[in-house]
């Protein structure tokens, strides 16, 4: 074993070699991984907030350098027009909601808390670190958004400004009222109880009638709150499922509710029977446990999934032209000196025919066509082809897509709603409308479950009415009670809660409540090819030196990582993880889609495409095959190979899910490129070549064969076939718009993830079987004794408290994580 | 067994007053996030740290006007 590497202070990662970066924290020399990460440390050491580090649980993530550009572009959301999205005014006051990326732990908040509480003409930040947003809220005319944005940026968290969209303010609003309805009916629930035992045993040993009477007249009371607000979601719930001429679990329990209550208030009014006061609190009460937990993990998924789709607002750079120059400027003319200045704007503000200038590694603002310059630009995003497209003068570019290593000037030809990308999110749109869905299983218990309990009690109605007619009504009762669905209607919720939470924590979040029941029934699994099933980066595969200069293979691969470092091209980024920075690289001239030459120890090297530089020897030609060459003083040194990274859990989860599913791949890519990633992962079904709407035909097509079909993907293209798929799932790396489409989002980004759910899913079908298996069987035990007129209030309470008891306990084992599959 | 009249009584005056500062807890947001309030009491009073960075107030105008 070699030593274990340094790791950085701040962020645990471990320190390349030959670099030596320091902080002092609290007289202590601690080391550091890069700039980033001596540049957040240093500020907080500056500002006093040290303690940040004795105090946090986990360590930081790593500073990312503050590029003066981004900093330039906070300023944009200074602009009135674009903050009316998201800014509420409140007098001189205005208020944000900010998403920060980075928060850890709680110790986080404090930071930030701390550090923006510093600023001038802050009112006031408020920062949440289980959503991970901040609220402030500050003076307009002393202090700008873009100064808050920046000292954020400055401790190394980056934040955004963020609006919640109408489900989550829905659920922020319902959230709170759950918890209150919960608080209400805990709290007056253990009166009730604490008075049910002096009922108790005064059934035992004798009561008072004065105090028997008083005693239920004050469970009376104390039960109406709960009743009347605690238990209305049920009965909502119930009132919209029977509008739709459905049964759903609401149902029976708005009638046990109901029916207990009125008849328990019966019996304290009339001063005779039973009552079942804290059978009606205890019911609501669990239940409302039950629901309350359910829609927690799921709006929690729903806001960590919100909290991706960040509302920066696109940038451009717009180059405004003398007007007596115009003329010229359409005729694809352009010179440099007739520019008059560049100025920064929201691509949302671009209109037809203005001129965009596109730097090397910015986003494309607007559908266009270039007239000057020539790039190469990643349209993977849009189409699935991994390799960057060659932009000359006259192509069309799209917005969205990433350009490479050139500069590039485009004419706008479209409005930003009218674009490819927009074009896009609105197929996906429709095709979410019509999203195919399968029949809750609950509630098709739930209409068995009417039948039997209403059948059972108007049988007992029926035959105590001829036999014994003064009790006939308070057995019809008991069995009403004895029947209560509560541990029923808790089977499905706490088991898909445990599920949903268990999954949560492998940074599996899943957005759609249906997904844990499809999932098990889905047989087939369709995959996309670039940034799905491949990284969508590529992997030096081979490494081959070739000149006899006592060159090892790291030795190469550090020379051409120092002049590789200088391209923004996607070839040269997998070099970078081999970089050496004791070597450096002078002098150094990057060529647009051909390679980089440069000057290392005295001697010029290149690297870069084998056409270009082969070209200029002459007998190496055998190595034209390779993807890049490097070449020192006119010779050849060794040659790369590089390949589209298949991730490397990909082969496990094919060969996991081969045996029982069917697995097929859609790409928009090359055919040839997709038939060489799906014969290394002996993926038998691959089609290529298909746009975003030819996927989700395909995809539909595959349905119409009785298939259950599940759709991963990460791309824009793959939007809308989400949108036709069963249940679909984003990678955590891939675009907004997918994720925001998706029903799950993988966060890890693992492909193994889609084994781990399919197993939970499996299991969580078995643990809603036994449950309901066991309420079933318990209520198959009381309903006798119920029906025969043997059962009394707290026999009906400890029966159905230990059921539910049961119920949960079982849902609960769903949370332990299986390490061995 | 009479006390228990006016012992009741008392008791639902006391659940009443903790049903409304639970109301009230839930409107001013203290159930929003629960890890970090748990955290807050690591942390010293700001007051303290006033006196500790007065020295090195120098540096840290330095670092404003950066």
């Amino acid at each position: 074993m070699s030593i274990t590497p340094r790791l950085c202070f701040h962020c645990n990662e471990p320190i390349p070699e030959g670099l030596d970066l320091s902080v002092n924290i609290n007289n202590t020399i601690q080391p550091m991984c890069c700039i980033g990460c001596q540049a957040v440390a240093q500020t907080i050491v500056d500002n006093n907030l040290t303690q940040y580090y004795t105090v946090r649980t986990e360590p930081a993530t790593k500073g990312a350098e503050l590029v003066p550009e981004q900093l330039q572009k906070n300023q944009l959301l200074d602009e009135a027009v674009l903050q009316s999205e998201f800014i509420y005014q409140d007098n001189d006051f205005k208020e944000a909601i900010l998403t920060v990326e980075g928060i850890s732990c709680a110790a986080c908040a404090w930071l930030i808390e701390m550090q923006l509480g510093k600023l001038k003409g802050l009112h006031s930040v408020s920062v949440n670190a289980t959503t991970q947003r901040a609220t402030v809220k500050w003076q307009d005319d002393t202090l700008k958004l873009s100064d808050i944005l920046n000292t954020v940026e400055h401790i190394g968290y980056q934040a955004m400004p963020f609006k919640a969209n109408e489900v989550e303010l829905r659920n922020k609003a319902q959230n709170k009222t759950f918890i209150k309805r919960l608080g209400i009916s805990g709290i007056l629930m253990m009166q009730i109880m604490m008075i049910a035992i002096g009922l108790y045993f005064g059934a035992f040993s004798g009561i008072g009638e004065n105090n028997k009477v008083y005693l239920r007249w004050i469970s009376f009371i104390l039960v109406l709150p709960i009743v009347s607000y605690g238990a209305l979601p049920f009965y909502i719930g119930a009132i919209n499922a029977l509008k739709l001429k459905r049964l759903s679990m609401d149902v029976p329990v708005s009638i046990a509710i109901i029916l207990a209550f009125s008849a328990s208030a019966w019996a304290t009014i009339t001063e005779q029977g039973e009552v079942y006061f804290e059978s009606v609190s205890m019911f609501t009460f669990l239940l409302l446990i039950g629901k309350f937990l359910e829609f927690r993990a799921r709006s929690h998924a729903a806001q960590v999934s919100a909290n991706l789709l960040k509302l920066m607002p696109m940038t451009a750079t717009r180059v405004v032209i003398n007007e007596s120059n115009k003329q010229q400027t359409t005729s694809k003319t352009t010179n440099a000196s007739k520019v008059i200045k560049e100025e920064l704007v929201a691509a949302k503000l671009l209109i037809v025919d203005d001129f965009v200038l596109i730097k090397p590694g910015e986003t494309i603002p607007a559908d266009g066509v270039v007239t000057q310059g020539s790039s190469q630009v990643n349209e993977a995003m849009l189409s699935g082809e991994q390799l960057p497209v060659n932009k000359n003068i006259d192509d069309t570019v799209f917005s969205g897509t990433i350009n490479g290593d050139g500069n590039l000037t485009v004419k706008v030809t479209k409005l930003s709603n009218q674009s490819f990308l927009s074009q896009l999110i609105r197929l996906s749109e429709q095709s979410q409308a019509h999203k195919p869905k399968l029949a809750k299983f609950s509630d098709k218990v739930a209409q068995y479950f009417v039948a039997i309990i209403l059948i059972t009690a108007i049988g007992t109605a029926l035959y105590w009415q001829q036999h014994l007619p003064e009790q006939a009504f308070w057995i019809t009762l008991s069995v009403l009670v004895a029947t209560c669905p509560c541990a029923l209607s808790l089977a499905t919720p706490t088991a898909l809660t445990c599920a949903t939470t268990r999954l949560n924590r492998d940074g599996i979040m899943i957005k759609s409540a249906h997904v844990m029941e499809t999932m098990p029934k889905v047989d087939t699994f369709a995959f996309d090819k670039t940034g799905t099933i491949t990284t969508g980066e590529f992997s030096i595969n081979n490494t081959n030196v070739i000149a006899s200069e006592n060159l090892t293979i790291d030795d190469v691969l550090a020379l051409a990582a120092a002049l590789e470092s200088h391209s923004e091209h996607p070839l040269a980024k997998p070099f970078s993880k081999y970089r050496d920075f004791t070597i450096h690289a002078s002098n150094v001239e990057v060529r647009s889609g051909k390679g980089v030459s440069g000057v290392i120890k005295g001697k010029i090297y290149h690297i870069g495409k084998p056409s270009w530089l082969i070209a200029k020897l002459t007998d190496n030609q055998d190595y034209l095959s390779a993807s890049c060459v490097l070449i020192c003083e006119q010779k050849l040194i060794a040659t790369f190979n590089l390949i589209d990274e298949i991730r490397p859990d990909a082969q496990v989860l094919i060969n996991n899910l081969k045996s029982k599913h069917q697995i097929i791949m859609l790409s928009g890519d090359s055919q040839e490129a997709c038939q060489r990633v799906a014969e290394s992962l002996s993926i038998s079904e691959c089609y290529g070549n298909l746009s975003a709407q030819d996927k989700m035909l395909k995809l539909q097509s595959i349905q119409q064969e009785n298939k259950t079909v599940a759709m991963i993907g990460d791309g824009v293209n793959d939007s809308p076939v989400f949108g036709a798929a069963h249940v679909s799932m984003a990678m955590g790396c891939g675009t907004d718009i997918a994720k925001s489409g998706a029903d799950v989002i993988l966060l890890n980004n693992q492909l193994a993830s889609i084994h781990v759910m399919s197993q939970v899913a499996i299991k969580t079908r078995a643990i809603i079987f036994q449950n309901y298996l066991w309420a079933f069987g318990y209520n198959a035990i009381v309903l006798p004794l119920a029906v025969s007129g043997n059962i009394t209030p707290y026999m009906a309470v400890i029966g159905m408290s230990a059921s539910s008891i049961l119920v949960i306990t079982n849902s609960l084992r769903l949370l332990k994580s299986q390490n061995n599959n | 067994m009479s006390i228990i009249y006016i012992l009741i009584p008392i008791a639902i005056v006391f659940t009443a007053l903790g049903v409304y500062l639970f109301f009230w807890a839930v409107k001013t947001e203290q159930f929003d996030d629960l890890e970090k309030q748990g955290m807050s009491i690591l942390f010293d009073d700001e007051e303290k740290k006033k006196e500790l960075t007065s020295e090195l107030n120098t540096s840290k105008d330095e670092n404003k006007n950066q």
